[in-house]
C-alpha cells in the first residue's frame, strides 16, 4: 500500500505539488491523470526516492521514503519517462547489466532476462543492439529493464510516449498481465483514453493539486445527468457573439474555432441550437455529441482541455 | 529575400551557442597567444633565453678565472660554480657536475683542467670539455659555438701567437717583422673591444710556439652524460609527449560520458537503482583511469617496437608513472565533465585545456626551447609534471626515489581535482 499525506514538493518559486494526500491499495492499477506540468513526474520521482521533497509524508508498504530508501529501491520498479538504456549494447546486455544493479547474478540473472525479453515479446532480437531498434522496441526493453527484480510496486511515468499503436497495445496487454500477477501499478498519463482503458482508479492532477480521485465511473458522475455538445467551425468565431445567443446553456470556448455546450437534455433541444446557431454568420463544420469521457470531466472540472 | 532571412536565422542559432562562439573564436586566440608565446615571447623581440650552465675549474689559475669571468659575461650564459647544501656553499667538482646534469637540473657544464694555463703558455691547444645532456643539444651547439667566438674575439692574441710564429718560419725575421707590425695595426683597427687587461696577459704569453697558422687555439672534448644506448634521443621527448597529449583526449571524452548518461537518463535511473551517487562517480573514475592506463601502456609498448624507446630501464617506476600520470589526466577529465552542462561546452573547455597544458608542460615539443617565463607557466600544468617523469626514467635513467617530487604533485592533482569534481557533482547529477 502507498500512502501519501499532505505532501509539497517546490522548485524554487514554483509550487509542483500542493498539499497532496493519496492512498492507494496493493494490487491497484492506479492511473495519474493530467496535462503536461501537472505534477505527475514529480510525484513518481518522490514516490522512487529520486527527489527529496519540503513537506509530508510518502510510506510505501509502511516505510517512509526518507528514511528506508534502499528498502524501497529494492521494492519499486520505476519505468521512466525517457528511454534510459545503452543503444550502443544489445538487448541482453542491457538487461544484464539492469539486472546486476539490482542484484541479480549467474543462471538467476539469465532466467530474469530471458523471461523479461519473452514478457516483452522481444527475445528473438535479444541479441541486436538497441540502436537497430524502433522507438516502441526500446520502450519494451525499457520496461522490461525495470522488471527483472520483480518488484511488487511498478511506477510507469508515461511509458508509451512516442510509441507506434502496435507496440502500444503491446504494452497494455503487458501492463494488464502484470496488474493480474497482483503488482501495484501507478500509471501517470496526459492520455485520457490510456487511464479510461487501464486503469481501476484515477487520480486527475492539475497544477500539482488532485482535484477529483475515484473509479471512471465515480468520476464520470462529476458531470452530473447533463450531455456534451460540440461544434466546430470553418472560420474563427466571436465567442462573445454566442455566449449572447446561448444564454440559457453552459457554454465553454474549446478553441477559436469550437464550442462545447453543456446542459441537462441538451440532445432533445439540439434541433433548436442548431437554428441558433445557423443564424450566426459561422459556417458550421462538425456537430458532435460527447458520451461521458475524463477529457469532459477534466474540462468541466478546469475549464480547460486536457492536452492544452 | 530567403537567402538573407535563412542567413539572420543561422547567425542568431550561432551567437545562441555560447560554445559556437568559442570554439570559433576564442580558443583560436588563445591557442594562437600560447604558440606565439612559446615559441617566440610576446610583445617585442625577447632574443635568446639565457642559458644557465655549470663550471668546475680545476686550473684554478689567472687565466682560467679570467675565461670563466669572460664567459659569465656574456648575455647569453650564467655560469654557476658553486651550490648550496644546508647551510654551506660547495664549489661544484666534476662528480657533483654531473650528477646535476644527469638529474636534468642543468643542461650542461664545462670543465676546465689542470694546466689550463700552462698549456696556453706552452703555446699548445687549450683543453676544455663540455659535459652535456644530449637532450639539450641545440644548448650545446650554441655554447660550444658561443666558446669558439671568445676565444676568436675576446683572447684574439692566441691566434697571433700562432701566427707571429709562422711568419718567422716562411718570411724571415726582417720580412717577418714588417709583416707584424701591419698585422697589429690592422687588429688595433679593427678590434679596438679587446681590454688592456687582456692585452697585458696575453702579451707575456707572446712568441709561443706549435699554432697552426690560422687553426683553432681549443681542443674542446665533448661528454656525453645520458641516453648513449638511445637510438634517437627525440624518440622519447615525442613518444612521452604524444602519449601524454592523447591520453588526456581520451580521458576527456571518457570522462564526458558521465554527462551524456546524465543526457540520457541512464544517470537518473542508477540514481533510482540502489546505486549510490559516490559509487557511480568512483565507477566512472575508475573506469577512465583504467582506459587512460591501458592506453599509455598500449601506446610505451608501440614506442618500444617502432622507436626502440627502452621501456624496460626501470619497470615498477614506469608503472607508478603511468598510474600517477592516468589519475591525474583522469582527475581532470572528470573535473571538466563536472564543471561543463554539456558537450559542445566540454568540446570547447577541453580543446582549449590540452592543447594549452601540452604547448607549455612539453608535451608537444620540449620545453627547455621556450622562453623562460613560458617553462615557469609550464610548471602549473599536469603535463610538464607527467613529462618530467617520464624523461627521467626513459632519459635519466632515474628510480622511482628520485622521481617522488613528479608523483606527489600529480597525485596532489588528481586529489584536488577529484575533490573539487565530487563537490559539483553530487549536486549537479539530480537537477
Amino acid at each position: 500500500m502507498i500512502e501519501i499525506k499532505n505532501l509539497s514538493k517546490n522548485y524554487g518559486d514554483i509550487q509542483a505539488l500542493k498539499d497532496v494526500s493519496l492512498k492507494i491499495e496493493g494490487g491497484e492499477l492506479f492511473g495519474l491523470l493530467g496535462p503536461n506540468g501537472a505534477g505527475k513526474t514529480t510525484m513518481i520521482n518522490i514516490l522512487n526516492t529520486y527527489l527529496s521533497f519540503e513537506k509530508g509524508d510518502v510510506l510505501i508498504n509502511n516505510f517512509n521514503v526518507r528514511e528506508d530508501e534502499s528498502k524501497i529501491k529494492k521494492m519499486v520498479g520505476v519505468i521512466p519517462q525517457e528511454i534510459s538504456l545503452y543503444d550502443e549494447l544489445t538487448a541482453m546486455e542491457n538487461l544484464n547489466f539492469w539486472g546486476e544493479i539490482y542484484g541479480l547474478s549467474g543462471k538467476n540473472l539469465k532466467q530474469k532476462c530471458e523471461d523479461a525479453l519473452m514478457l516483452v515479446g522481444l527475445f528473438d532480437r535479444r541479441n541486436n543492439t538497441l540502436k537497430k531498434y524502433s522507438g516502441g522496441m526500446k520502450r519494451r526493453i525499457n520496461i522490461a529493464a525495470s522488471l527483472l527484480h520483480n518488484p511488487q510496486i511498478i511506477l510507469m511515468d508515461e511509458p508509451t510516449i512516442g510509441v507506434d499503436p502496435q507496440s502500444r497495445n503491446f504494452i497494455f496487454e503487458m501492463i494488464k498481465q502484470l496488474h493480474q500477477q497482483g503488482k501495484t501499478i501507478i500509471y501517470t498519463t496526459h492520455y485520457m483514453e490510456e487511464a479510461e482503458k487501464l486503469c481501476t482508479k484515477i487520480a486527475i492532477i492539475d497544477h500539482g493539486e488532485i482535484i477529483a480521485l475515484g473509479t471512471k465511473q465515480e468520476l464520470y458522475k462529476l458531470l452530473g445527468e447533463e450531455d456534451i455538445t460540440t461544434f466546430k467551425f470553418k472560420e474563427k468565431i466571436d465567442f462573445q457573439d454566442y455566449k449572447k445567443h446561448l444564454k440559457n446553456y453552459s457554454l465553454t470556448q474549446l478553441s477559436d474555432f469550437a464550442i462545447q455546450l453543456t446542459g441537462k437534455d441538451l440532445i432533445k433541444q439540439l434541433p433548436k441550437i442548431i437554428k441558433v446557431i445557423d443564424e450566426l454568420p459561422d459556417e458550421t463544420e462538425e456537430i458532435d455529441i460527447i458520451q461521458p469521457n475524463l477529457e469532459s470531466v477534466f474540462l468541466k472540472l478546469t475549464g480547460r482541455e486536457l492536452r492544452e | 529575400m530567403n537567402i538573407f532571412i535563412l542567413i539572420k536565422k543561422d547567425i542568431r542559432l550561432f551567437f545562441k551557442s555560447k560554445s559556437a562562439v568559442l570554439l570559433t573564436y576564442l580558443v583560436p586566440m588563445v591557442i594562437t597567444l600560447i604558440f606565439g608565446a612559446v615559441f617566440g615571447g610576446m610583445g617585442k623581440p625577447s632574443g635568446m633565453n639565457e642559458i644557465r650552465i655549470l663550471m668546475v675549474d680545476d686550473d684554478k689559475t689567472e687565466f682560467s678565472e679570467l675565461f670563466r669571468t669572460t664567459i659569465d659575461s656574456l648575455p647569453e650564459i650564467a655560469v654557476h660554480t658553486k651550490y648550496t647544501s644546508g647551510d654551506s656553499t660547495i664549489l661544484f667538482d666534476i662528480e657533483s657536475m654531473d650528477e646535476w646534469i644527469r638529474r636534468g637540473k642543468r643542461s650542461m657544464g664545462i670543465f676546465l683542467p689542470k694546466g689550463f694555463e700552462q698549456r696556453m703558455k706552452n703555446g699548445e691547444k687549450l683543453p676544455l670539455e663540455i659535459h652535456y645532456d644530449p637532450k639539450f643539444a641545440v644548448e650545446f651547439g650554441i655554447i660550444n659555438g658561443i666558446i669558439q667566438k671568445v676565444i676568436m674575439s675576446k683572447f684574439s692574441q692566441l691566434m697571433f701567437n700562432s701566427l707571429w710564429k709562422k711568419a718567422d718560419e716562411f718570411l724571415g725575421e726582417e720580412k717577418g717583422n714588417y709583416f707584424k707590425s701591419d698585422i697589429s695595426h690592422t687588429v688595433n683597427k679593427y678590434f679596438p673591444g679587446s681590454s688592456n687587461a687582456e692585452k697585458d696577459i696575453f702579451s707575456s704569453y707572446a712568441q709561443t710556439d706549435n699554432f697552426e697558422l690560422l687553426e683553432s687555439p681549443i681542443e674542446i672534448k665533448s661528454v656525453q652524460l645520458l641516453g648513449e644506448e638511445e637510438e634517437n634521443i627525440m624518440f622519447v621527448q615525442y613518444v612521452a609527449g604524444m602519449a601524454v597529449m592523447f591520453l588526456l583526449f581520451s580521458v576527456v571524452h571518457a570522462g564526458s560520458s558521465i554527462l551524456e548518461e546524465k543526457n540520457n537518463g541512464t544517470i537518473k535511473r542508477l540514481l533510482i537503482a540502489p546505486v549510490k551517487r559516490r559509487e557511480i562517480l568512483t565507477g566512472k573514475m575508475l573506469f577512465v583511469s583504467l582506459m587512460g592506463f591501458s592506453q599509455l601502456i598500449v601506446l610505451f609498448i608501440f614506442g618500444w617496437l617502432v622507436f626502440s624507446l627502452n621501456i624496460f630501464k626501470d619497470i615498477p617506476a614506469l608503472l607508478v608513472m603511468i598510474v600517477v600520470t592516468t589519475l591525474a589526466c583522469s582527475s581532470l577529465g572528470i573535473l571538466i565533465a563536472a564543471i561543463c552542462r554539456n558537450l559542445n561546452q566540454v568540446n570547447g573547455i577541453s580543446t582549449l585545456l590540452i592543447l594549452g597544458m601540452s604547448a607549455l608542460g612539453g608535451s608537444m615539443f620540449p620545453s627547455f626551447l621556450m622562453p623562460k617565463y613560458i617553462q615557469t607557466i609550464g610548471k602549473f600544468t599536469l603535463t610538464h609534471w607527467a613529462m618530467k617523469g617520464f624523461t627521467d626514467i626513459f632519459w635519466r635513467n632515474l628510480h622511482i626515489k628520485d622521481i617522488l617530487p613528479s608523483i606527489g604533485i600529480l597525485l596532489c592533482i588528481c586529489l584536488v581535482f577529484s575533490y573539487i569534481a565530487i563537490r559539483i557533482f553530487k549536486k549537479r547529477l539530480v537537477d
